[in-house]
């Protein structure tokens, strides 16, 4: 087994800078008051972590302060977890800031390790994170070294020691709340403290330090909690800067994206609702919600129907998150190459445009139609889902265009008028039905010419006596 | 007999008027034997602009036999922004498959062209026909380029013909009723000389009984 541990020094930070770093000296601060992350420009003027917030502003006036975020922090993991899940299947977190990958499984598939090790550290920069990364046989190991050390590899347990033995034991104390004082009594090192006999180790501090340090060796089994997806893509990304146009917001929208996809290519599913809020500086949120006809996980695709959907409706000004929830995901299985070619990839673009036709026009302005077994011609078609298979009706001859609303048509002496008086050329088809649903109509249907030669098709409703315009064979 | 080996020394590219090049993505056949014998059908990949002298003398009927062609195929066929409801027992009784019919209304020109535009360059309509009567010169540029290439009926209806616009269509169809007939003239084609009175006899009866 080999474990490659990724951690995020700068995580409390780096949640808050997706794209490029801002300019302006940015400093993360928990509820103390205590600076616990800050920015290259912020580090530039001098501020450290652990500094007070008063002392920050005594080197510089232009700070921005944000509030730690815990929370994001997990997910940001999860969300690192989820993509490394192409190289490896046994990924687990660990808080706060590191993630653990079993490699040795997949060497070979990816030839080398160095391959390997870069193949991963490209996915971890495009996800906008910096990482330290260490090899070690051991997970506790791993941790250990990538906390202290970047990019050390250490391929076997005897490697290992030299690596551990100058790390300061510090790193044992910080995990334990009994109050251990390896350092205070002049114990400085791991190496130091392996040099100890066991019993004298555990007569004054207790199993924990062994234990950790047994782990460490590979002296003593150290199971890891696997990291298992959760079952719906659940995610939220802050701005740089508070955003107002929808070409603003697009670049986080497109990696929010790119993360749900990443966690649908795991799951072998595909999208068909979900939902996307955009958080003003006020906490005020605005859900969009989205439903596809094909589950899709196009990254592109996506993003397009959201920019379309955006462009179509008001957004609020000055965003700083983006929060993105899968509702609704169908397992969609891996295309395997039709014979036929581009039969496949069909399906999925007829799918696609009502997608697209629909974000930007609304759902209701896009749709089929059927035929519906009624006489009442206003009755006999309706609106349906776009490629509802129809059913088969004996029909009469009837015009191409249905008036949604008859139109009344003024008459002179029972000839009915429209541009002119109207000469009847077919008819009449009495219509006598729906007494059932209080809807019953009594008409006298006509097919008629008017004076510049249109096709129309007129009824006399025989309880008026009134004429009505109803279709055009156009 | 003379006149052939005249006609074989000149050059591939000179083009004689009497001939008229056979547009390079074929054709559907349109269902009037009139149009089939004298333009193939209509062509496929090519703008087509549609004016009818008066709303009601049969203009969308003179497609309705292509698309019911065309609604074989798995793609779609959309219609952006009809001017009424298309009646689904007429298109059925005609042959069309309504489960390929797609209807978009959009709330301006500029998504209406955004629709049909859409509709051309997703390789997923068989048909894309808009009734956009304030259609722009720049519209119907791009328009015609989504087009380009595909094997796709692609047309737009204007209003009725009340001002001569010449648009920069490939194909211009106007249609008319004259006693009790629906006439045909294409006063502009691509690759072939324009053309009048094409008659299709008695559309009214040919939809009652071509389809039954």
């Amino acid at each position: 087994m080999l474990w490659l541990c990724l951690s995020f020094p700068n995580l409390p930070i780096d949640i808050f800078s997706i794209g490029e770093e801002t300019k302006e000296p940015v400093v993360i601060i928990e509820s103390t008051n205590t600076i616990i992350a800050s920015n290259n420009t912020s580090q530039h003027f001098g501020i450290k972590n652990g500094m007070t917030l008063s002392a920050a502003y005594v080197l510089s006036n232009f700070i921005q302060i944000k509030h730690r975020n815990k929370n994001q922090e997990i997910k940001k993991l999860e969300e690192v977890a989820i993509s490394l899940f192409k190289y490896s299947s046994q990924i687990s977190i660990r808080l706060p800031s590191s993630v653990l990958v079993e490699i040795g499984a997949s060497i070979k598939l990816f030839r080398s390790t160095q391959h390997l090790t870069n193949q991963i550290a490209k996915t971890i920069t495009d996800l906008g994170l910096h990482a330290h990364t260490a090899l070690s046989p051991t997970p506790l190991g791993a941790i250990w070294l990538s906390l202290y050390r970047t990019d050390t590899t250490a391929f076997t347990i005897n490697d290992l020691s030299q690596y551990i033995d100058p790390l300061p034991t510090s790193i044992i104390e910080s995990g334990n709340t009994s109050g251990m004082q390896l350092h205070d009594v002049g114990i400085k090192t791991i190496g130091q403290l392996a040099r100890i006999p066991r019993s004298a180790v555990t007569q004054r501090w207790g199993t924990y330090a062994l234990d950790q340090l047994d782990r460490a060796f590979g002296k003593k089994p150290d199971p890891q909690r696997p990291f298992s997806l959760p079952e719906h893509f659940n995610s939220e990304i802050s701005l740089n800067l508070p955003a107002s146009s929808v070409e603003e917001i697009l670049f986080g929208i497109h990696r929010i994206i790119q993360s749900m996809t990443a966690y649908l290519q795991v799951k072998q599913r595909g999208v068909t609702q979900f939902e996307l809020s955009l958080i003003n500086e006020k906490k005020l949120q605005h859900d969009f919600k989205f439903k596809l006809s094909v589950p899709s996980r196009n990254p592109k695709n996506l993003t397009h129907l959201v920019q379309e959907r955006l462009n179509r409706e008001s957004i609020p000004s000055r965003i700083e998150s983006v929060h993105l929830r899968s509702v609704q995901e169908i397992a969609i299985t891996p295309s395997s190459h039709s014979l036929l070619p581009h039969e496949e990839q069909n399906e999925l673009s007829r799918g696609h445009l009502i997608d697209q036709l629909q974000a930007r026009l609304g759902e209701k302005s896009v749709y089929g139609i059927t035929v519906c077994a009624d006489h009442r011609p206003e009755k006999s078609w309706g609106e349906t889902i776009p490629g509802n298979h129809q059913q088969h009706i004996k029909l009469n001859h009837r015009p191409s265009w249905l008036l949604r609303i008859p139109k009344a048509l003024t008459s002179a002496s029972d000839i009915p008028h429209l541009r002119g008086p109207l000469t009847i050329i077919d008819g009449p088809e009495r219509i006598e039905t729906g007494w059932w649903d209080d809807q019953d109509i009594k008409r006298d249907y006509f097919i008629a010419l008017t004076q510049d030669h249109s096709q129309v098709w007129i009824y006399k409703d025989t309880t008026s006596n009134h004429w009505f315009l109803h279709g055009i064979f156009a | 007999m003379e006149s052939a080996p005249l006609q074989s020394t000149l050059p591939a590219h000179i083009w004689r008027g009497k001939e008229h090049k056979l547009n390079p993505l074929g054709y559907v056949p349109s269902g009037f034997t009139n149009i089939d014998e004298r333009i193939h059908g209509w062509p496929l990949g090519t703008l087509m602009e549609i004016v009818p002298h008066q709303i009601g003398v049969g203009e969308f009927s003179i497609l309705i036999p292509a698309l019911a062609r065309l609604s074989q195929d798995s793609r779609w066929i959309l219609l952006v922004c009809p001017p009424h409801i298309p009646y689904a027992p007429f298109l059925s009784r005609m042959g069309v498959d309504t489960s390929k019919v797609i209807i978009t209304h959009a709330q301006n020109i500029n998504d209406a062209g955004w629709c049909m535009e859409q509709g051309l360059r997703s390789n997923s309509c068989s048909a894309v026909i808009g009734w956009i009567p304030q259609i722009t010169e720049k519209m119907i540029r791009r328009l015609q380029l989504a087009l380009e290439a595909k094997k796709v009926l692609g047309a737009f209806f204007t209003k009725p013909m009340t001002i001569y616009k010449n648009n920069p269509t490939p194909w211009r169809i106007i249609v008319r009723q004259a006693d009790n007939e629906t006439l045909i003239d294409i006063p502009k084609r691509r690759g072939g000389s324009p053309i009048s009175g094409i008659s299709i006899s008695n559309l009214l009866h040919q939809t009652c009984c071509g389809f039954a």
